[in-house]
């Protein structure tokens, strides 16, 4: 990748991502989502991933966030409102979680160096030693089909009833009467 | 983005070489300048759309319209231009100032970007990406946060309620227009836009095989997608109207209901701003149907007219601009705009003819009716492509 394209990217995902979690007033959260969202397509562009850099927009930034903000619009939610960080058992629970996501990173970059064929990482070359095929890291549409409805389809199909499982539940949770 | 940043080596060094490289090749420079010019033509399109929604209604409502300011009153437009300029900018106490101004920026910027990945003509166009229609998609989906966000930022009661109706709206309408525009996708196997045109010449059996007809054969407008897909493009036309919050979905600013809604708050250029987002987005709208169901730049054989004069011209002049090559591009970019006109002519006679949905009627055709009958629309195509193609 591009090292400016690296650094842009990554620093609005991550600049946007810490200014989400600080933001006292809703909205300006999700708007810096938003921003973490559009970093984290470049980065994909970047990564010649451009199927998955437009899904990441179109579904995240163009979909999702847009319910988001349906609701804290409906809502009508105030700072004042929001500020519960005086919970102990919250603020506990949080550290607990993030220092646990922490290691998992930190086990995977320092620990897994046979999963990345131990030459620093996930490169086309390294790949390509590792597996004998190139074909995966291409990131066209025609690829990524061909791996989720060929390879992959029971996984994928399993995906989706599960999303339909979910759909189903919240319907029957805000309907009592079907 | 390849063939954006991917410069093609000139055949011959010096300017000629590089000036050929500007209106004939497909480099960055050229691109640079195809995106100087979409950039120039777009505000100048929709003041002349601003002019023509004014007359138009004024022809279908029995009056004259603007008539004072130059012939016809064409230049009513720079009038009004001129207004916004010069008002005063009044930003009101009770708004929320950061995204009270970001929101009139976030109205015309996606559509503008959205355009990048439009083909105009067979070598006129500024991205040509593997992702096609899902990367206009995702430009163009970005557009209601203007909407949503300035009515929430106005901090008043109808801007608020505005906001809300667009974020609604567009989500459960953004569904039904990808739905629908997925059997041209299933048709043509690639989400590239320009296969989908060059698919579109191909004959009317879904690339079958079948022989191209002479050039000026005007069955030939048979192989347009709109005569593959004729419910499809109905959808994709009716959420099209409700993404771009025309008439008769214009919720969002419906001036009996809401004053004027999510702009309520804004003045001067601010306002402005969310007027030349609104028919900007119209254009992009306008374009992606006629790449998708209309045949883009082609016009039954008429845009291969100057074809052996481009290669002839490129053998006898090596090393020389190849005006031929120059003149096809702006014989496919006026194809290709007379059409987007027409649609754009079609969006103004609509919105001074239907009344405007209900909210719940708005909400109900949308997820009852488009929504079930795009995805029916689909099982047909899937299945019809399976017969043709011997699956």
């Amino acid at each position: 990748m591009d090292p400016w394209t690296f650094w842009l990217g990554g620093s609005l995902a991550l600049g946007g991502g810490l200014l989400t979690v600080t933001r006292k007033n809703a909205v300006a959260s999700v708007l810096w989502l938003i921003v973490a969202f559009l970093g984290m397509s470049t980065l994909f562009l970047g990564m010649d991933a451009g199927f998955i850099g437009v899904l990441q927009i179109l579904v995240y930034a163009g979909a999702i966030m847009i319910l988001f903000l349906f609701v804290i619009m409906l809502l009508n939610l105030t700072p004042s409102g929001l500020l519960r960080m005086d919970r102990p058992r919250g603020t506990t629970l949080g550290l607990a979680s993030a220092a646990a996501f922490i290691a998992l990173i930190v086990a995977i970059v320092t620990g897994g160096q046979q999963w990345t064929g131990g030459q620093g990482g996930g490169s086309e070359a390294a790949i390509l030693e590792r597996t004998g095929e190139a074909s995966m890291l291409e990131g066209s549409v025609l690829d990524i089909a061909d791996q989720l409805f060929n390879a992959h389809l029971l996984p994928f199909e399993a995906a989706s009833v599960l999303l339909l499982v979910a759909i189903v539940g919240a319907v029957a949770l805000t309907k009592r009467k079907l | 983005m390849h063939t954006l940043l991917a410069a093609t080596a000139a055949d011959s060094e010096g300017f000629f070489a590089w000036l050929n490289a500007l209106f004939v090749e497909q480099t960055w420079p050229r691109a640079l300048l195809i995106v100087i010019v979409v950039g120039l033509t777009v505000p100048g399109l929709v003041s002349a759309l601003v002019w023509a929604e004014r007359r138009g209604s004024a022809l279908i409502q029995d009056r004259l319209g603007p008539n004072r300011c130059g012939p016809f009153g064409m230049f009513q437009s720079f009038a009004d231009l001129a207004k916004f300029l010069f008002k005063e900018d009044v930003i009101p106490g009770h708004v929320n100032k950061p995204i009270y101004l970001l929101a009139p920026a976030i109205a015309v910027i996606p559509p503008l970007v959205a355009l990048a990945f439009v083909p105009f003509g067979a070598n006129v166009f500024i991205a040509d990406v593997d992702t096609g229609i899902l990367a206009a998609f995702a430009v163009t989906s970005l557009h209601v946060y203007a909407i949503s966000l300035g009515g929430w930022a106005s901090n008043s009661k109808f801007p608020l309620l505005g906001g809300v109706r667009a974020s609604a709206q567009m989500i459960s309408y953004e569904i039904a227009l990808g739905l629908s525009a997925l059997g041209v996708f299933i048709i043509v196997g690639d989400l590239r836009l320009i296969s989908v045109v060059e698919m579109q010449t191909d004959g009317w059996m879904i690339g079958a095989g079948e022989t191209l007809r002479s050039a000026g054969d005007w069955t030939r407008l048979f192989d347009w997608n709109i005569f593959k897909q004729p419910l499809g493009a109905l959808i994709f036309m009716i959420a099209g109207f409700a993404e771009t919050n025309r008439h008769p979905f214009d919720m969002p600013e419906a001036e009996s209901e809401l004053a004027a809604g999510f702009h309520a708050e804004y003045s001067s250029m601010k306002f402005a701003l969310f007027f030349l987002g609104e028919y900007a987005a119209m254009v992009v709208f306008s374009s992606l149907f006629v790449v998708l169901y209309l045949g883009g730049w082609t016009l039954f054989g008429l845009e291969n007219v100057l074809s052996d004069w481009v290669t002839s011209y490129g053998a006898e002049n090596a090393g020389w601009i190849n005006w031929a090559s120059v003149a096809e591009g702006f014989l496919h970019v006026g194809i290709f705009f007379s059409k987007t006109l027409v649609l754009l002519l079609f969006f103004i006679w609509v919105r001074w003819t239907l009344p405007r949905f209900r909210y719940d009627q708005l909400m109900r055709l949308g997820w009852v009716r488009l929504l079930p009958l795009s995805l029916a629309w689909l099982v047909v195509t899937v299945i019809g492509v399976a017969i043709v193609r011997g699956l």
